[in-house]
């Protein structure tokens, strides 16, 4: 009798322990350096949530005409960013702002989209989903194209334990979605690797990280660093940067994050975006009206355009042409080959073995 | 009927010992700060300030680390102190309306002590402890969680930011940016005064931002020289340092 018992313990443990690892949630992996990742509490990452976030995020289905998806406008050989200034949508209707890079975006705990009008990834993954501009898709529509799809049962079943295929709704969309943007960590580039004492920065980019730091009065300071703090090279906050004029009424043409909060004095504020990568995310600013890194760093060094609330860490820096090519050197230290080619953020519908062809 | 009363009772028995049991010896605290200029409220971006010299000011930040808050007991010293908090940020940044600076910045503590006692302890920055860690170590939403300077391994204990009027044109484009960092500008202030902590106690400081610009001496920051200092200069970190403390006031 104790023996049988024995047995069939055995048993159930083994089977327990054969069941697949794709429904336990996961932690990422993060440098000590980083804050931790803020979690949604009903949305726990787990391998299989991801990898049909990652599935959803390159598969036109979810929008109007099966066209476009998320992918389209977030690039991985540019780190998730577009290299449109506006993006075109499916309608070929343009959006008002640059499509910014995913790198590290689940660590962006202040706010989403460049005016913050989203507080968490679920929310966030929706709004490109309705909006006309970009995929213009209608819940009904991609509703029924899912619950037609065997491969997205067979997904949504082992990632949210699913019954039938009624059961995928855009919660579930949003919430796989923000778990494979979550993945997109982006800490392995030549800063990093100095960082951990495995390379070392030539003279050129040793002195601009000297200049984006303000780190010795020997070299003129930046002022980089009160924003773009590493390791995230973003402070979360949401600053002016005198890149837009003020217009004859006070305000500017677009008002970022003051269209949100109502607040005057968050006028022509934009959220601080990451620099990590910065050489590949051309173009740059809210409104991607600035073409080349040159250009970025010219604009800082003029001190921008007046304005009561830009940031007082913009002002004219003298900075040399020596100096400028210094700052463009240490930057290009911040581009994480390993984030761009990693296969697990890859299109899992480009079949290799067809050069430029893409399955579905 | 006798088990129906007895389970009865039990249940009762059970049910009250569910209820949290309040100590009332111990009690919520609050420490209020209160920005001024002078005798004017602080408010960022929408007021200005007269300053020395003929120059006018306006803010856009102003904040501070405070550590190890702690009420002193009747007897005094640090064996009697008891500890509100270990860090705190104290900032001004969206204190942006005349009723936001009348709200001033609340910290609330639970389970206070309640009594009298001799006054109140800040550390203002960083503790020495605290500043050899990084944001790293802590989840977000956190005091620690940024202002940190990676190269210097440290964090910005003070910041001031803003704008000066030089010439009383009315246009504020002379920037203004002081980041006070570093152990050795780690300043303590011992507040001397009875506090009563008790049923809806709390208490209101008061911080006057032209007490950080100028020292008791007339000496004062002198825009038209120097526009930003990030601890690069001892003698401009020393002077904001030094004068944190006399800047601070019970009300």
């Amino acid at each position: 009798m104790y023996r049988r018992v024995i047995i069939i313990v055995s048993l159930l443990l083994g089977i327990w322990a054969c069941q697949p690892k794709a429904k336990e949630s996961i932690a990422f992996d993060l440098p000590a350096s980083v804050p931790a990742m803020q979690m949604v509490e009903n949305n726990p990452a787990t391998r299989a949530g991801i990898e049909l976030g990652r599935f959803l995020f390159y598969d036109p289905i979810l929008s109007a005409d099966s066209s476009q998806s998320c992918a389209s406008c977030h690039f991985q050989d540019l780190a998730f960013s577009d290299p449109s200034p506006q993006s075109v949508g499916v309608l070929g209707l343009r959006g008002d702002r640059n499509a910014m890079s995913l790198a590290n975006v689940g660590l962006y705990y202040t706010g989403l989209f460049w005016d913050g009008r989203v507080q968490t990834l679920e929310e966030q993954s929706l709004h490109p989903i309705a909006d006309r501009r970009e995929l213009a898709g209608d819940w009904q529509t991609i509703l029924a194209r899912l619950h037609q799809s065997e491969l997205y049962f067979s997904k949504f079943k082992t990632a949210f334990n699913i019954k039938s295929k009624a059961d995928i709704q855009p919660d579930l969309v949003s919430k796989a979605l923000a778990q494979f943007e979550r993945s997109l960590l982006s800490f392995d580039s030549k800063f990093d690797k100095v960082e951990r004492g495995e390379l070392e920065f030539t003279l050129s980019e040793l002195r601009g990280w000297t200049i984006f730091f303000d780190a010795n009065t020997a070299v003129p300071a930046a002022e980089c660093n009160h924003c773009h703090i590493d390791p995230l090279f973003s402070n979360l906050k949401y600053e002016n940067n005198g890149l837009q004029e003020l217009t004859a009424n006070g305000d500017y043409t677009d008002n970022g994050l003051g269209t949100i909060s109502g607040k005057k004095y968050d006028n022509g504020k934009f959220r601080v975006p990451t620099l990590r990568n910065i050489a590949l995310t051309a173009p740059y600013m809210h409104d991607g009206s600035l073409a080349t890194l040159e250009e970025v760093v010219e604009h800082y060094n003029s001190g921008g355009h007046y304005g009561e609330n830009v940031s007082p860490n913009v002002r004219p820096l003298l900075l040399s042409g020596p100096d400028k090519k210094d700052l463009i050197a240490f930057l290009n230290t911040l581009t994480d080959s390993t984030f761009i080619n990693n296969e697990a953020y890859s299109n899992p519908f480009y079949d290799k073995t067809l050069e430029n062809t893409y399955i579905y | 009927m006798k088990n129906f009363l007895l389970l009865f009772f039990a249940a009762l028995v059970l049910v009250s010992c569910d209820e949290k049991t309040e100590n009332p010896g111990l009690v919520d605290f609050s420490v209020q700060f209160k920005g001024y200029f002078g005798d004017d409220p602080l408010v960022m971006y929408d007021q200005s300030y007269s300053y020395e010299d003929n120059m006018d000011l306006k803010f856009q930040l102003f904040q501070f680390y405070v550590s190890d808050l702690s009420l002193l007991r009747l007897e005094s010293g640090d064996e009697s102190a008891v500890k509100l908090s270990d860090i705190e940020l104290i900032s001004f940044g969206d204190v942006q309306s005349m009723d936001e600076a009348e709200e001033g910045v609340t910290l609330t503590f639970n389970e206070v002590p309640a009594g009298n006692y001799a006054g109140l302890k800040l550390g203002l920055g960083v503790s020495a402890d605290l500043n050899a860690t990084q944001p790293g170590d802590y989840a977000p939403p956190h005091p620690l969680d940024g202002h940190y300077w990676s190269w210097a391994r440290g964090y910005v204990f003070t910041k001031v930011e803003g704008n000066a009027d030089l010439n009383g044109d009315g246009i504020f484009e002379e920037k203004l940016t002081f980041h006070i960092g570093e152990n050795n500008y780690f300043r303590e202030l011992i507040i001397d005064e009875p506090i009563e902590v008790g049923k809806d106690g709390n208490i209101t400081l008061s911080v006057d931002l032209s007490k950080v610009l100028k020292d008791v001496r007339g000496e004062f920051l002198n825009f038209r020289e120097v526009t930003q200092d990030h601890t690069t200069n001892p003698d401009v970190a020393g002077f904001i340092a030094d004068n944190l403390p006399g800047s601070i006031q019970l009300q």
